[in-house]
């Protein structure tokens, strides 16, 4: 119940695959430990690999053998609780895939610091690939390299600013036009 | 506008708006009523994904839900009256409008409400000061009319909404200095409140706020702890620099309608406050008077829209009698997800209150 006083979850009571540390492709780490009802994830995967059983309010059940790393539950999950790591992305580094519903958004190769579950900052990580598409519900995923060693725990990013300036991609509108192209929208 | 009405539907967030698109498929002669400008209720203010099953929009932002509601509701059968409000009940079947014009009368045979909840306010000092909000002003503000209520926020309350509210501020480029919750537990789900923590956001369970402080509107907050009965522990007090106070302390179920018609209504501590008796077709004891969404209990907007819809189903087929098998399967069907969505520890709340308030028939 710790999670329940502290918001943070224990990742020992996710399901991770086999040997995950060897794996060298993407698989989803569900951060879903509460009985809640809700079930995206499991309606939402092409493959069939995410399955709740009978209530709505099961814990979802993964067969990594059926994945293909799409990320689309990642997209889905309402929860924000799904992300994807790829322990051995290249040889120096692992990768993960997480949500990210922020704006600016970072651009691709930007250097941003790497934080924790608990709002810690961890280093440096840098971003690999932004996906932004209406099968992840407008959710936008950041593909981020983070050290090997933190791969379980890495589960938020944020921007370096240069000297004063923000780091993150900038439309080049002003407040007012980006609200009046809300409206319009 | 007419007289008469088959059915009469009052409120038109979640639960009203199913009640009405339900209602739509088997009989026409139907008008919907909002007090507000907007149809959707709360569904207008809500960015963050939904959470649930496929059939109630499950992963799709509340905003969008409003909107396909809307458009799926045959605009031919159904009438819509923004702006209005519901003012008196008069037995068997009169309800009194008032629009900011004038004051009129409609007649219907079913009547459902939909009304919702109001949000609680909790007794501190000072807090009647400027800066003191609802978490429901707050989401009006900030993503209807797209104003933040201001630079640093302390959040009050640790459910859902305390935890999604507080998300949503913080979209916004506003900071959280924390989020105070009276009970040992955070009470919203875990995933939003795992959202907050790695934001760094603080979350301070057995806290309660004490005072807020400010010349003409708030400049600081003083929180302490507090014991199981939740009496202030002495020397405990933090304080903190903000400008907002957002108060995310629960909901009480908007009823008034309902007991000026004279449902019999019970104090149900699960259901956080009083709510009419009903049946599990949502139908209170006055026979065509109906129920639906928070005005039933405090539930999700999920729960809502199921229950708007079965109002909605046993509304028509009171007056049309349609195909019986396409009636039993059409209620079994929402019973079975109804049940399913308050399976689970975060279900059980309703469940008994449910249990406290059934009527038999």
């Amino acid at each position: 119940m710790d999670y329940k006083k502290t918001g943070i979850i224990d990742i020992n009571k996710v399901v991770l695959p086999q040997n995950w540390e060897e794996l060298t492709r993407f698989f989803p780490v569900i951060e879903c430990i509460e009985k809640i009802p809700c079930n995206p994830c499991s309606w939402c995967c092409p493959k069939e690999a995410i399955t709740i059983q009978g209530d709505i309010t099961n814990l979802p059940e993964i067969d990594f053998d059926k994945c293909t790393g799409c990320a689309i539950c990642a997209g889905k999950c309402p929860g924000l609780a799904i992300f994807l790591v790829n322990p051995n992305f290249d040889e120096q580094y692992s990768a993960i895939i997480m949500p990210y519903e922020f704006r600016p958004l970072p651009v691709e190769n930007q250097k941003v610091t790497l934080i924790d579950r608990h709002g810690n900052e961890r280093g440096n990580g840098e971003v690999v690939k932004i996906r932004l598409s209406s099968a992840f519900e407008k959710t936008p995923l950041v593909t981020v390299k983070v050290p090997k060693e933190l791969i379980m725990e890495i589960r938020h990013i944020r921007a370096i600013k240069k000297s004063g300036k923000s780091g993150f991609r900038d439309s080049g509108k002003t407040w007012e036009e980006q609200l009046a192209q809300q409206v319009a929208n | 506008m007419k007289d008469n009405y088959n059915i009469v539907i009052v409120g038109g967030g979640p639960a009203g708006l199913s009640a009405a698109l339900e209602a739509s498929k088997y009989t026409d002669k139907i008008l919907l009523i909002d007090e507000n400008l907007k149809a959707g209720g709360q569904l207008i203010k809500q960015t963050h994904k939904f959470f649930g099953s496929k059939n109630h929009h499950a992963s799709e932002r509340g905003i969008n839900i409003a909107q396909e509601l809307i458009k799926s509701i045959d605009s031919d059968k159904v009438e819509f009256l923004s702006g209005v409000s519901a003012s008196g009940f008069y037995k068997p079947h009169t309800l009194l409008l008032e629009d900011k014009e004038r004051l009129y009368r409609v007649n219907s045979d079913k009547f459902i409400f939909a009304t919702g909840a109001s949000e609680n306010i909790i007794p501190f000092v000072n807090n009647d000061l400027p800066g003191v909000y609802g978490a429901g002003a707050v989401q009006t503000l900030m993503n209807l009319y797209g104003v933040v209520p201001g630079k640093r926020v302390l959040m009050i309350g640790a459910g859902n909404i305390g935890l999604i509210v507080s998300y949503q501020l913080f979209q916004c480029g506003v900071e959280i200095a924390g989020v105070v919750e009276a009970s040992p537990y955070i009470g919203g789900y875990s995933v939003h409140a795992a959202k907050l923590r790695r934001m760094q956001i603080p979350i301070y369970t057995n806290h309660s706020i004490k005072a807020a402080y400010g010349d003409e509107c708030v400049e600081k907050a003083v929180i302490a702890e507090v014991d199981s009965r939740w009496n202030i522990i002495k020397n405990t007090e933090k304080e903190f620099d903000v400008d907002t106070i957002c108060l995310a302390v629960g909901l009480t179920p908007s009823t008034e309608l309902l007991s000026q018609a004279g449902c019999d209504m019970v104090y149900v501590r699960e259901l956080c406050g009083y709510v009419p008796k009903h049946d599990k077709f949502m139908e209170t004891s006055i026979s065509g008077v109906f129920v639906a969404g928070d005005a039933s209990g405090i539930e999700e907007a999920s729960a809502a829209m199921l229950e708007g819809r079965m109002a909605g189903l046993k509304a028509c087929y009171d007056i049309e009698k349609f195909n019986r098998s396409e009636w039993i399967n059409s209620i079994s069907h929402i019973e079975f997800e109804l049940k399913s969505l308050r399976s689970g520890p975060h279900g059980e709340k309703a469940v008994n209150g449910k249990k406290k308030i059934d009527i038999q028939r």
